[in-house]
């Protein structure tokens, strides 16, 4: 009997400002937006998704990472407000594999970078941030960013009465 | 000929939108429950209270509010208000000061549901809908009055001194 193979994926690694990383998985991106896409804010939402863009004629909600796992102390800037300087990532994910693809955009305060991770690069999320337990599914460390969470998107999106 | 758009709560049927401007937002509510427009310069500005003044009309007193972009209620008429926008009657009346008003034909408003993670109990957005490149909050005035009441802007609706009998099977 041989030895285990190690398993790798590639994964694409987001910059949320602040000295904060995220990942997801590399089919997950599907477009980015530079160049000031216009976000349209929508009044009473959650500090973590205060607004909404148009994209291939869908409306897509935009979540502000920082804002969601710091309960909104901490967010990538006056998100929601029309024509600021920033990335989104349009993403797609399945809530579960029974269901049809759902789209949903990120705030990113730079371009993704690829990344392939190996079964060896497996670690416990940074301590320092509890809330990352509740949106990523696994966490791998990085040789320059150190521990990055792998988003469950279809957690990061549920609405936040179920994210509780 | 009125369209009909699908909001959380209800179906909304109007010929015409009226689309209030406040700061970057676009609220958009059906154009009949508007009372009427009246400029920002007619405002009796009010020392107390949560509305920053009154519209004195034949019909009665109006108190006016002017909302963040978050649609919670200022403490100044903001610079860039101008017009008034009086909604409901009776004891629902009220106004809300906006930078302008745009009326949009309902037949150019393609409704869509808010997306879920956008949920927040007591949200006055019921639907959101996009007309041409932009996206509009679709509300009502019940919406807009419940959010006032929730903050202590507006009193809740009087009971009735005396109750009042279903007298169908009477």
């Amino acid at each position: 009997m041989g030895a285990p193979v190690e398993r790798s994926a590639d994964a694409w690694i987001l910059a949320l400002g602040a000295d904060r990383h995220a990942a997801v998985g590399i089919t997950e991106v599907l477009h980015i937006l530079a160049y000031s896409p216009v976000l349209f804010r929508v009044p009473q939402a959650p500090p973590h998704c205060r607004s909404v863009i148009l994209w291939e004629d869908r409306v897509v909600p935009v979540v502000d990472l920082r804002a969601l796992i710091t309960g909104g102390a901490d967010a990538v800037g006056s998100a929601g407000v029309a024509g600021l300087e920033q990335l989104v990532a349009i993403v797609a994910y399945q809530s579960d594999s029974s269901q049809p693809a759902e789209f949903g955009a990120l705030l990113l305060a730079g371009l993704p970078i690829r990344a392939t991770v190996t079964d060896a690069d497996a670690c416990e999320p940074d301590t320092g941030v509890v809330a990352w337990a509740r949106f990523a599914s696994a966490c791998f460390r990085h040789s320059s960013y150190g521990a990055i969470p792998v988003l469950d998107l279809g957690r990061v999106f549920r609405p936040p009465a179920a994210q509780a | 000929m009125a369209t009909v758009l699908a909001t959380r709560d209800t179906a909304m049927r109007t010929a015409y939108l009226a689309v209030l401007h406040i700061g970057s937002i676009k609220i958009a509510l059906p154009q009949n429950e508007i009372r009427t427009l009246e400029p920002v310069l007619d405002l009796r500005r009010t020392e107390a209270g949560p509305a920053v003044g009154v519209l004195e009309l034949d019909e009665g007193v109006w108190p006016i509010f002017s909302l963040s972009e978050d649609l919670l209620p200022l403490a100044e008429l903001a610079d860039a208000r101008r017009v008034c926008v009086l909604l409901g009657r009776d004891e629902l009346a009220f106004g809300i000061a906006c930078d302008k008003v745009v009326s949009v034909p309902a037949e150019q408003v393609r409704a869509v549901p808010a997306p879920e993670v956008l949920a927040r109990r007591n949200s006055p957005i019921l639907s959101l809908a996009v007309h041409g490149e932009e996206i509009l909050c679709m509300t009502t005035t019940q919406a807009l009055a419940g959010l006032l009441r929730s903050r202590g802007c507006l009193e809740a609706p009087h009971s009735p001194a005396v109750p009042v009998f279903d007298q169908r099977g009477a």
